[in-house]
């Protein structure tokens, strides 16, 4: 170990040493005149820059895609397919339904209900016409709080439009800000981003993958398996009551559902047996099916609710108890939303009521 | 308070800047050091006001020590002073970790209840150790009381340095005391190293925490790209963090008329281990090297001398013993944990190796690979360094090191099948976006750590052009876009 030469002793600079009155004024100079015309310089080419790309349809993540592709669509799906990652983790590799049946535009808890709505309508304003909307979802969609950070990521920055923005400025008030702010001080999001999806063009059509699931999947086996009991005591000591923003929301997918005349139904996607007994037996679940049931009958619709977890065993999720572990079991899901899609087309069965008083039942009773 | 929150950068500096300035101007130097005194206390009682009085109440014991001890020269009361500090920084940082060994050793069972450590106190309990050491040897003069406090307590090195020696700031507090100006016209280039600093932390080291931080989660599940991809982020993020704390230190320091000395010089660049730890925390490495090091080699040295032993005993008593202890020492400076003891063990073998290397006499290595090597070493280091426990170190080391079946993650599986290579599930590269937006930052960030220019090693050089008034504007603009969402600097935690 030695001791670094250059660092015993202060170093002055020779110029401050020589003429400190001179340096001084330099630096006076510096920040009466250099400084400030060199920030507003900065700050008109990036204002510019911005502006000229303000018009670039982003394409940074699938949120962005979607919202561009369910306007541009031209194949006329029979059902769009809504819903979380849950759902999107399967049906991002395995087709729903028949080729060009079934559109897939689920993304992410962090694109919420609210994104799930707009995509929606966009589709719907474009002159879309299904007969059958889907809203495949976790229960915590409803539940929790949006994450305040990637808010505008994934929301505030694609939603765009009139209707839009007041939505999420009603019902959203402390995660949106659209006072106007320059440029400069957002420049990867309005110089970085647009130019980034210059480069990344995808299609403008809604992406199905091509892949069906296999009819009878070989089921995954994890020995080892066992969920972590931390995650699931938080869970199930969470909130499970229903946001007043999800509440809206859930009013206007409703109200697009007479507005453009189509059969709307939620299905609750797979979750964990053990912690599904648990909120049953807690009652989270009974609530949360009465709640949303009633928005559904206060908006004369049939108020059936599609639970995954009561018609299939799923018994292997991911560590934070959300998502589906085993291309088996996902398959399995991918054939039970197309299952119950197919049944409803046909109408030759009739989708699960979920009661919230047989509900209570605990599922895992049944395997 | 964070240097990067706020309501530091638009209350409480300006308010702190005016009055130094108005004081400077009409009240005087000795006023100017009292009202710095004040000004640092309300910042660091803006975190404790309990903790406030017990740095105030070590500061004055130190100082009380320190007059007697510049007559009298007597090193068992240096000692004492000594051992009380290390008492001090031993109950609020050891004081767990040494039980929690103590129970797994022994059985027994202790009631060990959480300490809150008190903000910077290895910090600056050392620079206070380096002042008694100094007075005793005589090598330093027991300066005025206000301007004692305020060497010690100077806001803007007070909670992670850089560790200033008294020597480098005794000088200046004299001069400031007697009316003049230390630094003259210091105030433009520390504005400009200062927002530097500020750039470092927000733009540069914020933006790899959430790589970072979702790798370092879940360790044992990463692939062999993501692991090694974290640690090398980790070691960016952390050499951001604090290179930009110290410049921002230092940057304070001039606006406030006074320089303190710099802590990093392009460490990442370093060709060997030694190097690395000349360019690396530059003032610990001093501190370690003079009040340790040296003090045990020299001991070795003479008692070797005296017994004429072979070169290779003559190696290991003056240079690898000395290493191994200066270097456990300086982990566990960092932090009360085995991983950090394990982080000194690694560089004290390193550099231990490297030194044997130049004693034996062997061919100088090409640059590349003498570089490779370094970071190879760094890498492992920071590993122990970031994780919370051996287990955590230790998987991930095992996902860096043995790597499975190389595999694409499910993203890529078009491009898989065309290559013919399997699918997998990455833990942390799960989306495309999420990969290429952080793989895009270390492919951006590991060049600019070498290649960014370091003013902080002579910052009073700094020109006051068109092309700093560009470059500042620029950083400012998007320092300040990313402001708002602050976390805290690594190093508060040493």
């Amino acid at each position: 170990m030695a001791i670094p030469s250059t660092n015993t002793e202060p170093t002055t600079g020779d110029k401050a040493a020589a003429e400190p009155e001179n340096f001084m004024r330099a630096w006076l100079n510096f920040f009466c005149l250099k400084l400030p015309l060199a920030a507003l310089t900065v700050g008109i080419i990036v204002e510019v820059l911005a502006w000229s790309l303000s018009g670039v349809t982003l394409h940074r993540h699938n949120v962005d895609d979607l919202a561009n592709a369910v306007e541009h669509d031209p194949h006329s799906y029979k059902v769009p397919l809504l819903g979380d990652s849950v759902t999107h983790n399967v049906t991002n590799k395995y087709r729903i339904g028949a080729p060009n049946e079934v559109a897939d535009i689920t993304t992410h808890a962090l694109a919420g209900l609210p994104g799930s709505y707009f995509l929606l309508r966009r589709y719907l304003e474009s002159g879309h016409r299904p007969q059958l909307v889907v809203l495949a979802l976790s229960r915590h969609v409803l539940t929790e709080t949006m994450d305040h950070s990637s808010f505008d990521y994934y929301l505030t920055s694609v939603f765009r439009e009139p209707y839009e923005r007041s939505f999420l400025q009603a019902n959203y008030r402390d995660y949106v800000n659209y006072s106007w702010r320059p440029a400069a001080l957002s420049m990867t999001t309005k110089i970085g981003e647009p130019l980034f999806s210059l480069l990344r063009h995808p299609g403008d059509q809604i992406w199905v993958s091509p892949e069906p699931p296999a009819e009878h999947p070989i089921l995954d086996q994890i020995p080892d398996y066992s969920p972590d009991p931390a995650v699931f005591k938080h869970i199930v000591t969470s909130s499970w009551k229903m946001r007043p923003e999800a509440r809206a929301l859930l009013e206007g997918f409703c109200q697009l559902s007479h507005d453009y005349h189509f059969t709307f139904r939620i299905i609750w996607a797979p979750m964990n047996p053990d912690l599904h007994a648990a909120l049953v037996s807690s009652g989270a679940i009974p609530h949360l099916n009465e709640q949303v049931s009633s928005i559904l009958r206060n908006a004369k619709l049939d108020a059936t609710i599609y639970d995954s977890s009561d018609e299939q065993h799923y018994p292997y999720f991911d560590r934070g108890l959300l998502h589906i572990r085993g291309l088996g079991w996902e398959q399995t899901y991918a054939n039970e939303l197309t299952h119950y899609i197919h049944q409803f087309e046909s109408d030759s069965g009739h989708p699960r009521v979920v009661d919230p008083a047989t509900a209570a039942m605990p599922v895992g009773v049944r395997y | 308070m964070l240097f990067t929150d706020p309501k530091f950068l638009f209350a409480f500096l300006p308010i702190a800047l005016v009055l130094f300035y108005t004081s400077r101007r009409f009240a005087g130097g000795k006023f100017t050091i009292w009202l710095l005194v004040a000004t640092s206390s309300v910042f660091y009682a803006i975190w404790s006001v309990h903790y406030l009085a017990l740095l105030i109440g070590q500061v004055l014991m130190n100082f009380a020590f320190a007059r007697p001890l510049s007559k009298s020269h007597n090193r068992g009361v240096m000692w004492l002073a000594i051992g009380l500090n290390l008492l001090l920084l031993g109950y609020f940082k050891y004081k767990n970790f040494f039980l929690e060994n103590v129970e797994f050793l022994t059985g027994w069972r202790f009631h060990l209840a959480a300490i809150f450590v008190p903000l910077g106190i290895s910090f600056h309990t050392f620079q206070q150790i380096t002042f008694l050491t100094d007075v005793t040897d005589d090598e330093d003069d027991v300066p005025p009381l206000p301007q004692y406090i305020l060497f010690v307590m100077f806001f803007p090195q007070l909670i992670a340095g850089p560790i200033v020696l008294h020597p480098q700031m005794g000088g200046q507090l004299e001069s400031m005391a007697e009316g003049k100006h230390p630094n003259p016209g210091s105030f433009g280039p520390g504005f400009a190293l200062f927002c530097l600093g500020l750039f470092k932390k927000v733009c540069l080291a914020d933006n790899l925490a959430p790589f970072v931080d979702s790798s370092f989660a879940w360790p044992q599940h990463l692939q062999s790209a993501e692991a090694w991809l974290a640690a090398i982020g980790y070691s960016l993020q952390l050499f951001f963090d604090f290179s930009g704390y110290s410049d921002m230190a230092i940057g304070l320091g001039l606006m406030f008329g006074l320089l303190l000395p710099f802590n990093f010089n392009n460490p990442l660049a370093a060709t060997s281990i030694k190097e690395y730890w000349n360019r690396w925390h530059i003032t610990m490495t001093r501190f370690f090297t003079m009040y340790v090091y040296s003090p045990l080699a020299l001991a070795a040295h003479r008692r070797e001398a005296e017994h004429a032993s072979p070169p290779v005993s003559s190696f290991v008593m003056c240079i690898a013993i000395p290493t191994m202890v200066t270097f456990l020492a300086a982990g566990l400076w960092h932090g009360a944990g085995w991983t950090f003891v394990i982080f000194g063990f690694i560089h004290a073998v390193a550099l231990t190796m490297n030194h044997a290397w130049g004693a034996a006499k062997m061919p100088k290595l090409p640059v590349i690979f003498a570089w490779l090597l370094t970071m190879l070493t760094m890498l492992i280091g920071m590993v122990f360094f970031r994780s919370t426990s051996l287990a955590q170190a230790q998987a991930m080391l095992h996902s860096m090191f043995v790597p499975g079946q190389l595999a694409l993650p499910l993203w890529a599986e078009g491009f898989a099948h065309r290559v013919g290579l399997p699918v997998r599930f990455y833990e942390v590269f799960q989306a495309a976006n999420f990969t290429a937006h952080y793989v895009g930052l270390l492919l951006l960030l590991a060049p600019l750590a070498v290649l960014l220019p370091n003013p902080s090693v002579a910052p009073l050089k700094i020109r006051s052009n068109f092309r700093t008034a560009f470059a500042l504007a620029f950083i400012g603009w998007l320092t300040f876009g990313w402001i708002g969402e602050p976390r805290t600097f690594l190093y508060f935690q040493f």
